[in-house]
């Protein structure tokens, strides 16, 4: 890796922690809903979308923006889908964290667990299929892709992750399972998760290649990635990458871990297992990061995030219309009638239903996406 | 730091408040956009995880005193002795806590089990229980719900009782599979050989102010064709506790529905003691002539809000309210004796409008009323989509489109 991608990667890294800090604290002031933050697996985050091909589909749990922030996802997209502006790509319709992003070919998250594995599989068995047959009627043939899908510790004591890994076997589908095992299921701890050894050795058992990494090494994990999506290729294999780190944060902003674990064991950990100082010693030792910059960088991220939210927050939400539309492809009599009910009432009491706030049409939403940017 | 932003829309609180704007001319000139519009909590402090329901203290089917709680008929002849019996205030997730206390209590095979229920739960609901019983009878299980709901279904079937918790409704399909093929047929395909009357499953439910897609569902309709499985929903603490021990002892699977935004916003004197409350029996909360609304769980103080804006708005009209508590089996027979004496019936909860519970009580209520009834049944349900972040305020069936509904029932 370059050392100005490398640079590139502790900048991420500092943009997420930034975004991290600054969005915990806002939910906490009742800016909006809800945020997850990431510290302890921001080297999982960035390596994985060091290691991705564009052409790669991407599948996440919900602690993954630590990926779109480094595919170039402008953090500006992010907080409007954060505050659920008319901006966000999701319509204003789901929770923080469930993001995603066509740009990336990131699909949108959603708050159940495992349930993405069995998509990725067959997303990359899809994708495979039509590679073979553009070869064989000499069309043009898309670059090899893999699909990639993170999630937890907890999430691969679901049904899903079993029917997944062995659909994913058997068929051959060039899936990159990346389990970010970061010691805790809310307040679950590992050993009242699984009594095997961990999450990689359950590939054995399925019959695929897999590894464990120490994910607060932000090169052990970018190597074991590429290596992995090699060898899902060239060997039409689906390949179980298990990334231990330690979830050095809360839950959620609707959890205090302390209830469950010592403030001092947290602060022992943050110091041994915190995959940014770690890159951070790299940098300094071969002379790439200066401090005065470092504080520069900084600054400059949470300038940014904070920026964005107050303009993410200035902006109206999404059209009333955007609750009944998507449900299917097209609109059907019972959703319109809903609709035509529904815009009634909200004209007969525009205070009660706060009609302000709500952008007026689909015409709105598109010129303020063009003008703050967005990246669908 | 970041300053605080003192300015927003103040929420429309409590029956006064969403009466009071009704009350008022609406203003002609358009509503500004707020420029530092909080999207979801308080003006000082994030929405706590379980929500919050404006009005409901303010509910006078709140048994929020001693005396009334031994005052309700219901409650007083399940308890020992009415007149000596001790209350104490909880609200409606000690009263859940209380229950399973209980219930852990007096069946020595009773253990209680799921997702982070050994340090209390996400909502506290087992707060003090593994200590209390032991970390034997009340522990986490790795996360699956599939695998938990089948070996809950597996203690009940050789005779133990099993207390699973599912973390959130919304999460309950993995195990639907178990709860709809193997559960609810356990005993009618074995030829009553064998049974898992002792399973339960306990699940918070419905909206709760930011939940989306995946926090805020109520699922109970789509049990509604297992065939053998109950499902219970109580509005209150005092319900709360009564329904969730009789669901426990009954000998039958139940699962039992927690509106999570009552978690907090409930309180009232529950009684100390062990009692029971009836499965597959409605209350009428308050009788009336002219209209009769049914509803369940937190949804019933949404009826209440209406019908006390109707009442206002009408002087004379009187309008009779229906917890049906047990949503399958329902009590035909008490909404059937309602709506003969008034000949009018709203049905309202969150879930969807299509192929929900509003839509079985109609029909029933259609073909067993028919010539008494003086108009259509009304259905005030959430619109066919999944339930919105951003929109939950215009999705709900809130107490303007009930209220709106029960103009249009009187005037039919």
């Amino acid at each position: 890796i370059s050392s100005d991608r490398l640079v590139a990667a502790y900048r991420s890294m500092l943009l997420l922690n930034a975004m991290d800090s600054v969005l915990y604290d806002a939910q906490r002031q009742g800016r909006f809903s809800f945020y997850m933050t990431t510290f302890g697996e921001e080297a999982t985050m960035v390596a994985v979308a060091e290691a991705v091909k564009d052409q790669d589909v991407l599948f996440g749990q919900y602690r993954e923006q630590g990926i779109f922030i480094h595919r170039g996802v402008p953090i500006s997209t992010l907080l409007h889908s954060w505050v659920a502006s008319a901006c966000d790509n999701n319509k204003g319709r789901q929770m923080p964290q469930c993001i995603g992003s066509r740009a990336i070919n990131f699909h949108t998250m959603k708050a159940s667990l495992a349930s993405q594995l069995p998509h990725a599989v067959g997303a990359a068995y899809a994708l495979k299929l039509r590679r073979k047959q553009a070869a064989q009627n000499g069309m043009k043939v898309e670059e090899p892709a893999v699909s990639l899908v993170l999630f937890g510790d907890g999430a691969a004591s679901e049904g899903d992750f079993h029917g997944a890994v062995n659909i994913a076997a058997t068929l051959k589908s060039p899936t990159l399972f990346v389990c970010r095992n970061n010691g805790w299921a809310i307040s679950t701890p590992l050993a009242e998760q699984y009594a095997g050894d961990g999450i990689a050795s359950r590939g054995h058992g399925y019959g695929i290649p897999h590894i464990r990494v120490d994910a607060t090494d932000f090169f052990a994990v970018l190597s074991a990635m590429r290596i992995a999506r090699q060898v899902a290729l060239e060997q039409e294999t689906a390949v179980l990458v298990e990334c231990l780190s330690v979830r050095l944060g809360h839950h959620s902003t609707s959890d205090d871990s302390t209830v469950y674990r010592s403030k001092d064991e947290i602060a022992r950990q943050a110091k041994l297992f915190d995959p940014v100082s770690r890159l951070r010693r790299h940098l300094v030792s071969r002379g790439l990061l200066d401090p005065v910059e470092e504080a520069k960088m900084k600054e400059s991220a949470r300038q940014e995030v904070l920026h964005a939210l107050e303009v993410a927050e200035s902006v109206p939400k999404p059209p009333i219309d955007f609750l009944f539309e998507d449900v299917f492809d097209e609109l059907n009599p019972r959703l319109k009638e809903g609709m035509a009910d529904l815009k009634r009432l909200v004209d007969e009491f525009p205070d009660y239903y706060e009609k302000g706030r709500y952008a007026e049409s689909a015409e709105e939403v598109e010129r303020l996406r063009s003008e703050h940017g967005i990246v669908h | 730091m970041l300053a605080r932003i003192p300015t927003c829309l103040p929420a429309a609180s409590g029956l006064r408040a969403t009466f009071s704007f009704l009350s008022k001319p609406v203003p002609s000139r358009p509503t500004v956009r707020p420029s530092k519009q909080r999207s979801f909590a308080s003006a000082s402090s994030p929405p706590p995880a379980e929500g919050y329901m404006q009005g409901v203290s303010e509910s006078a089917f709140i048994l929020d005193t001693p005396e009334k709680t031994l005052a309700h008929g219901e409650l007083s002849d399940a308890l020992m002795v009415a007149s000596r019996a001790e209350t104490k205030r909880m609200n409606l997730c000690q009263a859940v806590n209380d229950a399973l206390s209980t219930a852990l209590a007096t069946d020595d095979t009773a253990c209680i089990f799921g997702e982070d229920v050994a340090f209390g739960g996400v909502f506290r609901a087992t707060v003090g229980l593994a200590d209390k019983f032991g970390r034997d009878r009340v522990f986490n299980t790795p996360l699956c719900e599939q695998g938990l709901v089948g070996f809950a279904i597996g203690m009940a079937a050789v005779g133990s009782t099993a207390i699973a918790e599912i973390q959130f409704a919304d999460y309950v399909f993995p195990a639907y599979d178990q709860i709809v093929n193997e559960a609810a047929k356990y005993r009618y395909r074995s030829g009553n050989s064998f049974n898992v009357g002792g399973l339960t499953v306990r699940m918070p439910c419905s909206a709760v102010g930011h939940g989306g897609h995946y926090h805020s569902q109520s699922p109970e309709a789509t049990f509604l064709q297992a065939s053998g499985v109950k499902v219970v929903t109580p509005r209150s603490p005092t319900q709360a506790k009564g329904l969730l021990l009789a669901s426990i002892r009954d000998r039958n699977p139940v699962l039992f529905m927690e509106p999570k935004i009552l978690y907090r916003a409930a309180v009232e004197h529950v009684p100390i003691e062990d009692y029971e409350v009836p499965l597959s029996k409605a209350e009428v909360l308050n009788e009336g002539k002219d209209i009769t609304l049914v509803g369940y769980g937190s949804q019933i103080y949404v009826l209440e809000s209406a019908a006390r804006m109707a009442e206002a708005a009408m002087p004379g009209l009187s309008v009779e309210i229906i917890d049906l508590r047990t949503i399958v089996p329902w009590d035909e027979e008490t909404v059937i004796k309602s709506v003969m004496k008034t000949g009018r019936l709203l049905v309202s909860h969150e879930a969807p409008l299509t192929g929900g519970v509003a839509a079985e009580v109609a029909s029933t209520i259609q073909e067993k009323c028919f010539l008494r009834l003086e108009a259509p049944v009304a259905r005030v349900c959430g619109y066919d989509t999944p339930f919105p972040l951003v929109f939950e305020k215009l999705y709900l069936p809130n107490a303007i489109r009930v209220l709106d509904k029960i103009k249009q029932l009187l005037a039919y």
